[in-house]
């Protein structure tokens, strides 16, 4: 049997570990360390590096080095989130024919999962020359806010680096699992994960073996990276200060100034100054020209110091999402290399009240949990469970545009959820599911993941169909949505793997602004579900008129006649009490038809029941309410595709 | 909770095949065999590991103090250079010289060796380099032209890459 290894595949670091004689470790690479950078060279001659190796070489090869693919990976070449961080990236940022961002070397494209591939080959060869055996089988991590495709690609990478992924779990859970084993009685945790380039804290709740997470939140755009990028940015400004020379257009130096902002603020963490080094930066007229600067620790925290503070709005939400508050959680675990910061720490201690636990190895915790889950799958471990949440509400959009929820947020995975739905027009023989992830109250508002027919449904009229729309999410976070027509059995699915990928922007303006547009949504979609009432009644009083429109007198159906009218006018703008005021109108109108079938019944001696108003079968009128069958939008799918 | 997360986790079929699957003793016999082939080999190759490791560890033991151990001789070494370039040499340059020497001899011993790198193709498993300049007359591209910090190794590691300037291919400098 052998061995599964657990890969924390960061942005700046990577690490590797491994289940040896019951226990975790790490796994040490061939330079004798213990995380690798996550950085691919490729070389004139074709030779690729990884590694410390690739790093070295950086200056010397700039636009062919890759660093930070993470930041690209699953991502759209087009989103704000590529861009801005293109932007940065000394090498070169393309867009792939469908839209994906990929890097160019060389001339030649690369996916960042072919990237991600390099380096977890490195990974695996450092297992494997520990373990002395081959190894295939792997258990990786990715941050919490990972949407689907991004955890996907992340699984095709580890596949084209010929790894079986046997699980994808959140950088959180599996610092918890790394925590949870040494202690195992019940307790409420806190993970605060700081590193290279993301930001996420989870609550947790560990008891009996069993691990669940209630709650994540993060930036995925906060990290070491950025506290070194401030660094540099002042050291730039101080160069041009002292010298009058820019140093942001050369590249090159903005390489070393990279690796020297690095080295001083981890210096900074163990000491109160350090003196930033860099001889023959850049040269002018005069001569060759020096940096040499000292930074203090103080200097630095000044310099930092609202990135620190980001770090808080995702901790107060995550405890509101999970129900709690900072006193009621018993422990709190810091994560990444960047909790070594002694602000840092400061700033959760004082968040959480509490000091937090710093015994495991922060940028080793991640990788071990990944082992032990590795082992856990191979029975190495026994009785531990892991459960994962999914970060978003999904769902599907239904009649006028509306996202009707169906797995809601921080919903435990896996999980599978159903609703019946049915069609919004009469005949018609096709759906589109339309699958959104988001928070807010209209699909338009909400990211749209993926969307498929189902087509060759019997014509019948509108609401009578029932076609069983269900989301399945397996352990990896990756969803696969199915929708069946009751009545034919007939069955479409997707698993959604090319959708494009939620960058932090949309994350965050799904979760605030889901809230600050709580009461603008909640009007949209008042206003859509009275003009959804109203198309029904307008739908069943047309109906009920020609079927039954010779059994009333010439005025009173020229009146119902003139209130439809009305309401079809109403409907054309967007005032919700003229819709409501046209459709009760129509409504009464119409009653006059049910009146006369009462009399007619009545005097047939028939005790057949008349219909109200509305009329129509399976009157889906109220969607939205708990009923059981809502309207969907669908649409004849030649007719309207979006 | 606890019914909860094993619903939905990996032992989700447990429940079907659980009830009636008659285990015979046979299979127990199997089962507990597999464990224990499964464990032993398991423990043999624990301690192989453990013996790599520990031989590991006592071969680099001492890689961090040497490692710091070397800003210390690279300090030497400047004031070194200084000292001979503006004073000429007296005694105490004398001096300062055979202690550099003893210095690198004892760190020597204990497996520490420079790396050569001036004039010598730039190779990133040894060098890191800090800067690219455009190849002069007579360099040859990708050769590393100036070393501003020593490389060493430790047995077969690198304990410190040396700090280079590349010459790079002919015209490809800045931008
Ligand atoms: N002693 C230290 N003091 C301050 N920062 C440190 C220290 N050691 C490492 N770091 C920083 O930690 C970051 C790397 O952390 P880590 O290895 O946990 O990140 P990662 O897992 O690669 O990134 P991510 O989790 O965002 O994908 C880097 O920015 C590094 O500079
Ligand atoms: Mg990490």
């Amino acid at each position: 049997m052998g061995k599964v290894i657990g890969i924390d595949l960061g942005t700046t670091n990577s690490c590797v570990s491994i289940m040896s004689g019951g226990d975790p470790v790490v796994i040490a690479n061939a330079e004798g360390n213990r995380t690798t950078p996550s950085v691919v060279g490729i070389t004139d001659k074709g030779e690729r590096l990884v590694g410390q190796i690739a790093k070295r070489q950086a200056i010397t090869n700039p636009e062919n080095t890759i660093y930070s693919i993470k930041r690209l990976i699953g991502r759209k070449a087009e989103s704000k989130e590529v861009r801005e961080a293109s932007k940065r990236l000394p090498y070169k940022v393309v867009s792939a024919p469908n839209g994906d961002a990929h890097v160019e070397i060389r001339g030649k494209q690369y996916s960042p999962a072919e990237i991600s591939a390099m380096i977890l080959q490195k990974m695996k060869q450092t297992a494997e020359d520990y373990l002395g055996e081959p190894v295939t089988e792997a258990v990786i991590t990715v941050p919490a806010y990972f949407d689907d495709s991004q955890r996907q690609a992340t699984k095709d990478a580890g596949q084209i680096a010929g790894l079986t992924v046997l699980r994808i779990i959140n950088e959180p859970t599996a610092a918890s699992l790394a925590y949870g084993l040494d202690k195992k009685k019940d307790e409420r945790i806190a993970v605060y994960d700081l590193g290279g380039g993301t930001f996420d804290v989870s609550i947790l709740e560990i008891g009996d073996g069993v691990f669940e997470v209630k709650s994540t939140n993060g930036d995925t755009f906060l990290g070491g990276d950025d506290f070194d990028q401030r660094i540099m940015d002042w050291l730039v400004e101080e160069f041009k200060k002292d010298q009058g020379i820019d140093l942001k257009k050369d590249r090159m130096a903005l390489q070393r100034l990279k690796e020297a902002a690095e080295r001083a603020k981890i210096e900074l963490s163990s000491s109160q100054e350090t003196e930033i080094n860099l001889p023959f930066i850049t040269a002018d007229a005069g001569g060759p020209k020096h940096l040499v600067i000292k930074l203090t620790r103080a200097k630095m925290e000044q310099l930092v110091d609202d990135l620190i503070q980001r770090t808080v709005e995702p901790c107060k939400k995550a405890l509101s999402d999970a129900g709690v508050t900072a006193k009621e959680v018993d422990e709190v675990v810091l994560v990444g290399g960047m909790t070594r910061m002694p602000k840092v720490i400061q700033l959760v201690r004082d968040f959480f009240g509490k000091e937090p636990h710093k015994g495991v190895n922060p940028d080793e915790v991640v990788a071990i949990g990944a082992g032990i889950q590795g082992g856990v799958l191979k029975g190495e471990v026994k009785d531990v469970l892991l459960l994962d949440v999914t970060p978003l509400t999904l769902g599907i959009e239904t009649l006028g545009s509306v996202f009707t929820r169906l797995i809601e947020r921080n919903t435990t995975i896996p999980t599978k959820k159903s609703q019946i739905f049915s069609t919004a027009a009469d005949g018609q023989t096709a759906v589109t599911i339309n699958v959104l992830q988001g928070e807010r109250e209209m699909a338009s508002d909400n990211k749209t993941l993926g969307h498929f027919d189902l087509v060759g449904l019997p014509p019948a009229p509108r609401g009578m169909p029932q076609i069983e729309v269900s989301f399945d999410i397996d352990a990896n976070g990756i969803v696969h949505v199915a929708a069946k027509d009751m009545a034919t059995q007939k069955e479409q699915s997707i698993r959604i793997t090319a959708s494009s990928g939620l960058n932090k922007d949309e994350i965050d303006k799904m979760v605030k602004d889901a809230q600050a547009h709580a009461a603008e949504d909640k009007k949209k979609r008042e206003l859509v579900e009275v003009r959804n009432e109203a198309d029904n009644r307008i739908y069943g009083v047309e109906k009920l008129l020609a079927e039954h429109g010779d059994k009333i007198g010439e005025d009173d159906r020229k009146h119902i006649q003139e209130e439809i009218a009305a309401a079809r006018k109403a409907l054309e703008g967007n005032d919700l009490a003229a819709i409501q005021t046209a459709t009760q109108n129509l409504v009464k109108a119409s009653q006059k038809i049910g009146e006369e079938m009462y009399k007619r019944t009545a005097a047939d001696g028939a005790g057949t029941p008349g219909p109200d108003g509305g009329g129509g079968e399976g009157q889906p009128g109220n969607a939205g309410n708990d009923e059981k069958v809502v309207d969907a939008e669908y649409t004849e799918v030649n007719k309207d595709k979006k | 909770m606890r019914d909860f997360s094993e619903k939905t986790s990996e032992s989700k079929d447990q429940e079907g095949v659980e009830s009636p699957a008659e285990v015979t003793p046979a299979d127990e016999l199997k089962t507990a065999q597999d464990q224990y082939l499964w464990l032993a080999a398991e423990f043999e190759n624990y301690k192989k590991r453990a013996q790599k490791d520990q031989a590991d560890y006592i071969k680099y033991a001492n890689e961090r103090i040497l490692k710091d151990l070397l800003t210390v001789l690279d300090n030497l070494q400047r004031a070194l250079q200084h000292a001979q370039q503006f004073d000429g040499a007296n005694g105490l340059v004398q001096g300062i010289e055979l202690t550099c020497k003893n210095y690198v001899e004892t760190l020597s011993r204990h497996g520490v060796k420079e790396i050569s790198s001036m004039g010598l193709p730039f190779d990133p498993a040894v060098h890191q380099a800090v800067a690219l300049i455009e190849a002069k007359e007579g360099q040859a591209p990708n050769t590393v032209v100036a070393e501003h910090e020593k490389g060493y190794h430790l047995h077969d590691r690198v304990l410190r890459p040396a700090m280079v300037t590349v010459a790079g291919p002919n015209k490809a400098a800045g931008d």
